[in-house]
């Protein structure tokens, strides 16, 4: 080769050194394939794979007549993938906007649009994802999604939407933006409500769009069953509105209204105030969130003498016209212990067990849980479910305060007899009274009648659930003609009287206890009763924390919770067409034989 | 470039395969196996019809095998005539992309020239002209090949000019196979060292000046230094090729199973095809694809050596670099051995005017053979040998 330019040499430098670079290029591969393959192999799962979540619907709560209360609410979020617009997107800017009711400025400087022009290379753009709405209703993206502007997405997303505002927010309860179930049905019943998220192992591209043809494994998800509320909203509204006028009259620190089914424990209506608004919970405290109805303790007063008087009847260590000296200040005890007595408001003289119960005498009462003994009574008041849960399924729940026998002192069953020295929430109070509306059987409160699915069949239906039988039907209806006396002309609590029906209740006033003693300035007045007395229909409890009327003068449940009664009532009669009680059933009429011969 | 069939035909008379015709068998292998991946590396670009590329492709393989055939046609000595008009054609031909209208900026760069329903990269069918011109005007000078001016300065600027006007385009990644290509051939013409390796030297410093001083190309640059950092970055490319052969293994995780094509490596059916064979088929693969390229060297290496003449020898050595420097430079880049420059990988890449020019090379090699079969057949090896001393 001599005679070629160049030399033999030459070439195969030149040869030699191209076979070193495919020589260097075989081994750089051995070692990308053979030792670097489980480095890059997680690294690449860890991008690739991914656990796509589908998010089920959430069921809704309804009241009893099928009217809405909680729905979810499906929205898109539409943004636009910047790294995917094409220059013809741009003369579609104004379109979209129109589309989206928004400013066409605003669309083309989320579009990354300065001076009317795109970067040359949109990949650029960064973040490359811009929303461009929040809240976007699926019917008006439809024609946006039309136009088949590719870069423009969307995200479906639920949202929690109570349509009737604040009402029965208590109830109810909220969920948070987070999905996360807070307080009321939406959390007790989140199983039902909740459904099931669905899930997909799968991979993912550059620009996180799902690569379908590599899924591994997908469960579709569940949605929620609807939860089907005892609640009616009528009456739920008729509560509130009733509960504002009661706020606007005698402006309380807190307020609670039941109206209950006393047959089923099924409660048509609750509120507390202060309440809130379960669209807008981040804005309302704690304390306006607060079931007071399960949570808050007061001494019930007298309404307690409800207990006594039924627990003196059916154990018959008296009868209704068995006579009581309420004058004297001291007694003496069974064991011989002088005890001095609590005040009546006005002096009294000898009394029936029935005056007693309808003048709302203190030392009545407490004569009637001397003849009972301490023990005794207090095993009645454990049977009529206070000191014990009273299963309403809301959430928190406070059991009250109640003291076994052997720590209470010499005054204790003088004091628990008027309902001192004693603690129960709202309801514990109000199922006492259904007890005795419903003829002696304590029911466990419902809110909730049944779950259906999304068909609208029921897949779960609640009924009764009765606790136990506390008296008898007899000394039920006695007691329950104790109370229309008390609801009458006669009694403390005449401004519950609703003409021409006849009203059972018992109203209540309690000193608050304010920097540990007793104030003679703020009460809690409370009234609990139901009606027709001859027929019941509902039972309805009303707790008036810290009211004044504006007039002047104490907040006495006779004023600040009996009235609330009758508005109430008066407005149910027509909703559940209750009828005028035309003459006093037979059994009243013959109330001294019914007596004599014995109940049941 | 012929068809595989006429493969007996060329055995030589002492039995061993002629090595143009290995030259052939290699580029054929290549180009079955880039259909074969092009198929799966492209399939998700244009999901509407998933045969797109490959139509397109397989009716440059048509082209290519008609121009080829022609080609062989051709007597190399005849042409030798009008190098000159092919060296000017040449230059015209890469001014086309300057002309507005008819040049076309892709990604940056105006390679691209599209006359009606034909685009073309003009830089790619210059190599042709460029080769030709190297060819003859280095045999043409015979022993002056060792004086500064015309061994060294004046193909400088002949070759030079070429490479300027692709490095207008802007194209670095072509414009340094021309450069690697041209230094080659002034090495093998017999350019006194003296002259080269300080020249080499100066241009390196030079491309690094310049580099520099852009500040997204020395960006890009220093990525590739320091990759596993910039892997979202100006990385991210390389490093998702990286990881594909990572994926591939030893035996890859199937054809049509890849994924890093479908999202993660742009470019993936063009200048990447080579990390979709290492995903898809596996180390045994990407191996065997070196191997073939090496073979295809090796074969182009011994053909050379049986030239008859010093034209058809640098013609035949500038045909085989042209195929080998692409290729070396693509593995390279793939592999995150080199920076990243965007060339196809010859035969397997998806794109018309690479594979066409690859072609040519090829049918010229193959021609070549045919016009130094005579001698070869009517004279002894040993004979030949004595004449070549």
């Amino acid at each position: 080769m001599a005679s070629r330019p160049g030399t033999k040499f030459r070439f195969w430098i030149l040869a030699l050194f191209f076979l070193c670079g495919y020589g260097a290029i075989g081994f750089r591969l051995v070692e990308l394939h053979a030792f670097k393959s489980t480095e890059f192999v997680d690294e690449l799962e860890s991008s690739r794979f991914r656990v796509l979540r589908e998010m089920p619907r959430r069921g809704d709560i309804y009241d009893v007549n099928g009217e809405i209360l909680a729905t979810s609410h499906i929205f898109l979020e539409v943004g636009v993938d910047r790294h995917e617009i094409k220059s013809a997107d741009l003369a579609r800017i104004p379109e979209i906007a129109k589309n989206l009711d928004l400013p066409v400025s605003h669309v083309r400087e989320a579009f990354g649009v300065s001076n009317g022009r795109l970067p040359s290379d949109v990949k650029t753009l960064s973040p490359r994802w811009k929303l461009l709405k929040r809240r976007v209703e699926p019917r008006s993206f439809e024609a946006l999604k039309e136009l088949g502007i590719r870069c423009v997405t969307s995200t479906k997303s639920y949202e929690r939407e109570y349509p009737q505002g604040d009402l029965a927010a208590h109830v109810i309860g909220f969920v948070r933006k987070d999905g996360q179930a807070a307080m009321g049905v939406e959390r007790e019943f989140d199983y039902y409500l909740s459904g099931e998220e669905g899930w997909t192992e799968t991979e993912i591209g550059a620009g996180r769009r799902e690569m379908a043809q590599f899924r591994r494994r997908q469960v579709t998800s569940t949605d929620g069953l609807n939860v089907v509320l005892t609640i009616d909203s009528y009456v739920q509204d008729v509560v509130q509105k009733e509960l504002h006028q009661v706020v606007d009259n005698f402006k309380p620190k807190a307020a609670t209204i039941i109206v209950s089914d006393p047959y089923t424990g099924e409660i048509l209506g609750l509120a507390n105030y202060p309440s809130f608004n379960p669209n807008e919970y981040s804005k309302s405290d704690d304390e306006s969130r607060k079931n007071r109805a399960l949570t808050d303790i007061l001494e019930p007063g007298s309404t307690f003498k409800i207990v006594a008087a039924t627990a003196a009847l059916e154990e018959r260590v008296v009868n209704v016209d068995t006579q009581i000296d309420c004058a004297q200040p001291i007694a003496v005890m069974p064991d011989g212990y002088r005890v001095k007595l609590p005040k009546d408001d006005h002096a009294m003289g000898i009394l029936s067990v029935g005056e007693v119960i309808s003048k709302s005498s203190n030392r009545g009462a407490a004569h009637l849980g001397f003849k009972l003994g301490g023990q005794n009574f207090y095993e009645w008041v454990e049977r009529y479910g206070f000191g014990e849960y009273s299963g309403l399924d809301l959430g928190v729940e406070s059991r009250g305060i109640l003291n076994p026998p052997n720590k209470w002192d010499r005054l204790t069953l003088s004091r628990m007899t008027m309902g001192h020295s004693i603690a129960a929430t709202p309801i514990q109070i109000h199922m006492a009274t259904s007890t005795l509306a419903n003829g002696g059987v304590l029911m466990t409160p419902r809110v909730v009648a049944g779950i259906t699915n999304y068909e609208g069949e029921t897949v779960v239906e609640f009924g009764p659930v009765p606790k136990r039988k506390v008296f008898s039907r007899g000394t039920a209806r006695t007691v329950a003609t104790l109370l229309e006396e008390a609801a009458s002309e006669r009694g403390t609590a005449r401004r519950a009287m609703v003409e021409g029906y006849r009203v059972a209740g018992k109203t209540g006033t309690t000193q608050k206890i304010v920097n540990g003693r007793y104030s003679t300035r703020e009460h809690v007045g409370s009234f609990t009763g139901f009606f027709p007395a001859n027929n019941p229909q509902v039972v309805i409890t009303v707790i008036v924390d810290g009211g004044r009327p504006a007039t002047g003068g104490l907040g006495y449940g006779g004023i600040v919770a009996a009235p609330s009664f009758r508005e109430i009532a008066k407005k149910l009669i027509p909703h559940y067409a209750i009828a005028p009680a035309v003459e006093a059933p037979a059994y009243a009429r013959n109330e001294a034989l019914n007596q004599s011969a014995g109940d049941n | 470039m012929a068809k595989k069939s006429n493969k007996k035909n060329h055995v030589g008379s002492n039995g061993v395969l002629n090595p143009a015709l290995v030259v052939l068998i290699c580029a054929g292998l290549l180009t079955v196996l880039g259909i074969t991946i092009l198929f799966s590396a492209s399939l998700h670009i244009n999901k509407d019809s998933p045969y797109f590329f490959i139509e397109k492709q397989a009716m440059w393989v048509g082209l290519t095998i008609v121009v080829g055939l022609l080609l062989m046609l051709v007597n190399l000595d005849w042409i030798r005539r009008f190098i000159w008009v092919g060296y000017v054609l040449g230059i015209a031909v890469l001014l086309l992309v300057f002309v507005p209208g008819i040049g076309t900026v892709i990604n940056g760069s105006r390679s691209w020239v599209r006359i009606g329903p034909i685009g073309f990269q003009v830089a790619e069918i210059a190599k042709v002209s460029f080769v030709f011109f190297a060819a003859h005007y280095f045999s043409s000078i015979r022993s002056e090949n060792t004086t500064f001016l015309r061994g060294f300065i004046y193909p400088g600027i002949g070759m030079g000019i070429y490479i300027a006007l692709v490095i207008a385009q802007p194209d670095l990644g072509t414009a340094l196979i021309y450069v690697m290509v041209a230094v080659s051939m002034l090495y093998l013409a017999g350019v006194r060292l003296i002259y080269l390796i300080p020249s080499v030297l100066a241009g390196f410093a030079g491309v690094v000046a310049l580099i520099y001083n852009d500040a997204e190309r020395w960006s890009r640059l220093t990525a590739f230094w320091n990759m596993e950092a910039e892997k979202a970055g100006d990385a991210y490319q390389g490093w998702q090729a990286l990881l594909a052969f990572g994926a591939g293994g030893i035996d890859g995780v199937g054809l049509g199973n890849g994924r890093q094509q479908q999202a993660f490596l742009p470019e993936a059916h063009n200048d990447f095809i080579f990390a979709i064979i290492g995903e898809e088929l596996g180390m045994i693969a990407t191996l065997a694809v070196v191997t073939v390229y090496g073979v295809l060297f090796i074969a182009g290496v011994m053909h050379i050596r049986n030239a008859p003449n010093t034209y058809q020898y640098l013609l035949a050595a500038g045909c085989v670099l042209m195929i080998s420097v692409q290729s070396i430079l693509n593995l390279g880049v793939v592999t995150g051995v080199l920076p990243t420059t965007g060339l196809p990988l010859p035969f397997i890449s998806y794109g018309g005017s690479n594979f066409l020019t690859m072609g040519i090379f090829v049918a010229i090699i193959l021609n070549t053979s045919l016009a130094w079969r005579g001698p070869v057949l009517q004279q002894s090896k040993r004979k030949l040998k004595d004449i070549e001393g």
